[in-house]
């Protein structure tokens, strides 16, 4: 793994963060279901509880990230 | 390496572990504390049929400061990378943003959702004693403030230390903590954005 | 020399504390244009700066201040270095062995605290008629009874779990000795607080503070609120910590299969402990904040729900009482082996039944709600997840039984105290599934039955285990015996008279009489009913005195009990293989497991000590 790369990881996430958000607002704009946006929630939830904070360094031993 | 230096290192690492640990059992006890609000705002925000309202709130505040934390939370993540490859103006300088960030969703939550600071231009409409839309925003808003402000506190104290040199490549459990704290409350925030401002149709 | 302990400290800093948010409040408040008294916010504010102020005071967070600082903060061990030994039992203290002799030794002044208030009350139940309490005042201590108890019950269970899980384990000491300190003193302002809110009026509508009347009541719930909110951090902490020490810090070779059982009663209790607490949490803080700031959270006025209060309290509540017996019930499992000199039967069964036990557990709040009026389609699912409770519980009586079949049985006190246990959480364990049918909780709802029930369990599942615990490991805490005369009169006075005291309570609940009520009619039961409760009181007098009796036997045994050798019970469980009273470092060198923890009649131990890695412990 270049050394750039986790950098890279980082804004690709937060762009998508940002971009299921905007998505998130105009869905609300359509519909209040509760269903479509805790989803919507949840997806931007995984992607920080593994890209952000790491999870899997839980049980991966002696990995550096 | 000498063999005492390595064998600190894995002393530290063990140490590492059991704290990660510690810190996520920390995280799941916390989720049952938001999850406990999240709850209650879906019991007590529906109407006489049952259908899920919410009050109707300026939502450009709201995607506003929803932007400004997960923009911190970048910020905060770019900081600890940093800190990994041995970066260290990098790594304070994406810490001093995420700070700043933070304490700006903070004034966008007091100044024009809770109105405590009362600005000329700002047009305020719903308190705490206002129904339970008052009480469950409130409730909820301010668990979530008074993570926000512990985590600031905590992200000052570890740059506050991180200029000090306290912190390596190898060892900074501290700065992981703080950012995986950190996440935890724009974690949190993923969620009640939509739950306050965004599920249910708007009732007057 | 009293200012030199960390407890002195912290109270002085606890008043000032108080005090002190008390006045910033009310000038706040000046300064903001509102009225300068509000009792509700400037108690709150003063308890809670209060609290933060002890914390500083008895320097459990001095450490942590450092680590702010960027300062290396080393691991202090051992006794401190300029003042009495004895101090450290007054002041922060990192090491586990004296940390769970903080806990215990509060949970037993908690205990007498609570109890006295139930002698108090009980002595005026005695008679039908007011004697000489007041309607206010009996509200007020059946309330006070109630939550000191419970405080009470969640040190004792502190107390065993952070003295036994690590010498258990092998461990030199908890994963995180320095929150461990932090989850012992946070207990102390929250106690305080609690036994304070008499002075402001108590929580007179019962320990569960149901809205309305908990928002209504008097100032005395803002103290209990935050009171319970220092205690439920305590326990959320130290389950943190237990878990981590349990899960990581086992010795090579212990898997979670073979660790001694109350370890894995210890590992559901802190499951429980460190989710569901969160949820009483915030059920008081949304009280709190509904009386401090007007939040209507249960207000039907604004659209708030009383209900609610009461399905997040109890999705605490219920769990917290397998909180209360878990622990016991593994005490229970951990000592009859030792006393029947035979494997512990089906051990896989029992450590899994805990852990069912606490995961049902999470499924069956609603059966303390069955009158409060939610959909009667709930009701069916709660009471089925009730009973099902029964069969992991079921598992362990059987095992239990299976485990004595056969043994060569002896019976010093602590066994006694085991069997007592098991007898009293039997006549508990079967008036639960009563309880749990909708049909007959509908007519015993709120009456003494349920108080008759929830004693039973709590007293076989937390006290009697509790008391055998105590004699059990005393000789390895002190190095001195107990007095085993004394021992057996305090168990021969307080088995009968609790089974006198809790069929009494059930009597009379079956005869109508109902719970938190002052006075009753004596016509009551074909007017036996007085004559039950006269029963019961003096049983429940009987029991007072025998717990003096072993506090007497504990304090003089301490100073001249005859000298305890390393291993008096011939048990095979790890802290048992190492000298008492139980050096600091505990373990001269690491452990290397060979056998199974309770192959009682083998001739192959379950721990050796690696002597060639004898120091290394230290070195860290």
């Amino acid at each position: 793994m270049s050394k750039s790369s986790p950098f890279r990881q980082g804004i690709l996430v937060g762009i998508a963060l940002f971009i299921l958000t905007v998505i998130e607002y105009l869905v609300a704009l359509q519909t209040g279901s509760a269903t479509i946006l805790l989803l919507l929630g949840a997806a931007k939830g995984v992607l920080v509880v593994y890209y952000f904070m790491h999870i899997t360094s839980l049980w991966r031993e002696d990995e550096e990230h | 390496m000498s063999a005492l230096a390595a064998d600190a290192i894995e002393v530290y690492r063990t140490a590492t572990r059991n704290n990660r640990m510690g810190m996520w059992l920390f995280f799941f006890s916390e989720l049952f504390l938001f999850g406990g609000l999240l709850i209650t705002r879906f019991a007590l925000w529906v109407d006489e049929d049952g259908h899920i309202i919410r009050p109707e709130l300026d939502q450009n505040v709201g995607l506003i400061v929803t932007v400004v934390l997960l923009a911190s939370s970048y910020f905060m993540n770019r900081s600890e990378v940093a800190i990994a490859n041995g970066r260290k103006r990098d790594f304070l300088v994406s810490l001093w943003i995420t700070g700043f960030l933070g304490v700006v969703f903070l004034l966008g939550v007091v100044i024009f959702e809770w109105g405590l600071i009362h600005l000329p231009f700002v047009e305020h409409h719903i308190g705490p004693t206002d129904g339970v839309f008052g009480a469950v925003i409130f409730g909820m808003t301010g668990m979530h403030a008074i993570h926000v402000i512990t985590g600031v506190a905590f992200i000052v104290v570890v740059w506050r230390n991180g200029k000090r040199d306290v912190y390596t490549e190898e060892r900074h459990w501290g700065v992981e903590a703080c950012a995986i704290y950190w996440h935890y409350v724009d974690l949190v925030w993923i969620f009640f954005y939509p739950a306050i401002y965004l599920i249910g149709h708007a009732v007057h | 020399m009293l200012m030199q302990l960390g407890l002195t400290r912290g109270l002085i800093y606890q008043a000032a504390g108080t005090v002190l948010g008390m006045v910033v409040t009310m000038v706040w408040r000046l300064l903001a244009g509102m009225p300068l008294w509000d009792q509700e916010v400037v108690f709150v504010v003063g308890g809670l700066v209060g609290g933060f102020a002890f914390m500083w005071g008895v320097g459990a967070i001095d450490d942590w201040l450092e680590w702010c600082r960027g300062k290396a903060t080393p691991l202090v061990h051992g006794p401190p270095r300029d003042k009495p030994a004895w101090t450290r039992y007054f002041s922060t203290d990192y090491n586990h062995k004296v940390i769970g002799i903080q806990y215990s030794v509060t949970s037993l002044l908690m205990l007498m605290i609570g109890g006295s208030f139930a002698l108090i009350f009980r002595a005026e139940l005695a008679q039908a008629d007011l004697q000489f309490l007041g309607m206010g005042m009996y509200n007020k201590l059946i309330g006070l009874h109630g939550w000191a108890v419970i405080a009470a019950i969640l040190l004792g269970v502190g107390g065993m779990a952070n003295y036994l899980v690590p010498l258990m384990i092998g461990a030199e000491d908890m994963a995180f000795p320095r929150l461990n300190a932090f989850a012992f003193w946070i207990n102390v302002p929250g106690g305080l607080l609690l036994l304070a809110s008499a002075f402001l009026g108590g929580f007179d509508a019962g320990w569960t503070a149901y809205p309305p009347l908990s928002t209504q009541g008097s100032v005395g719930y803002q103290f209990l609120f935050l009171a319970i909110y220092f205690v439920g951090l305590s326990s959320i902490l130290g389950s943190l910590n237990l878990l981590v020490t349990i899960l990581t810090m086992r010795p090579k070779g212990m898997d979670l299969f073979r660790i001694p059982i109350f370890c894995w009663a210890v590992l559901a209790t802190s499951l429980i402990q460190l989710t569901a607490t969160q949820a009483i949490g915030t059920a008081f803080l949304m009280g709190l904040s509904e009386r401090a700031l007007g939040m209507g959270f249960f207000d039907p006025e604004g659209g708030g729900n009383p209900i609610l209060f009461q399905h997040i309290f109890w999705f605490y509540s219920h769990p917290a009482v397998y909180v209360f017996v878990l622990p016991g019930l593994g005490i229970i499992s951990e000592l009859l082996p030792v006393f029947s000199r035979k494997p512990l039967f089906g051990y896989r069964w029992i450590a899994l039944s805990s852990l069912a036990i606490a995961l049902v557990g999470f499924l069956v709040w609603g059966h303390h709600m069955f009158t409060s009026g939610y959909s009667p389609y709930l009701r069916v699912p709660f009471m089925v997840a009730t009973l099902l409770v029964a069969v992991p519980t079921g598992v362990k009586f059987f095992s239990w039984v299976a485990t004595m079949w056969g043994g060569r049985l002896r019976f010093p006190t602590p066994m006694l105290f085991t069997l007592g246990a098991i007898s009293v959480f039997l006549l508990g364990g079967l008036t639960g599934p009563i309880l749990a049918t909708v049909a007959s909780d509908l007519y015993l709802h709120d009456t003494y039955f349920v108080v008759g029930h929830f004693h039973a369990t709590l007293f076989g599942g937390f006290v009697f285990p509790f008391c055998a615990a105590i004699y059990f490991w005393f000789p390895k805490i002190t190095g001195r015996m107990y007095n085993e005369a004394l021992g057996k009169l305090h168990f021969y006075i307080m088995t009968p008279a609790f089974w006198l005291m809790s069929i009494g309570q059930m009597t009379v609940g079956t005869m109508g009489m109902r719970r938190r009520i002052v006075d009753y009619d004596p016509t009551l039961g074909g007017g036996l009913v007085e004559a039950r409760h006269l029963e019961t009181t003096i049983a429940a007098f009987l029991i007072g005195l025998s717990i003096l009796i072993m506090i007497y036997n504990l304090v003089t045994s301490a100073e001249i009990g005859v000298r305890a050798p390393a291993n008096p019970w011939r048990s095979r469980s790890p802290e048992w293989q190492i000298p008492s009273p139980v050096p600091e470092h505990s373990f001269a060198a690491p452990l290397q497991v060979v056998g199974e923890p309770y192959d009682y009649g083998l001739e192959e131990e379950y721990v050796v000590m690696d002597e060639s890695q004898a120091g290394h412990a230290q070195a860290h």
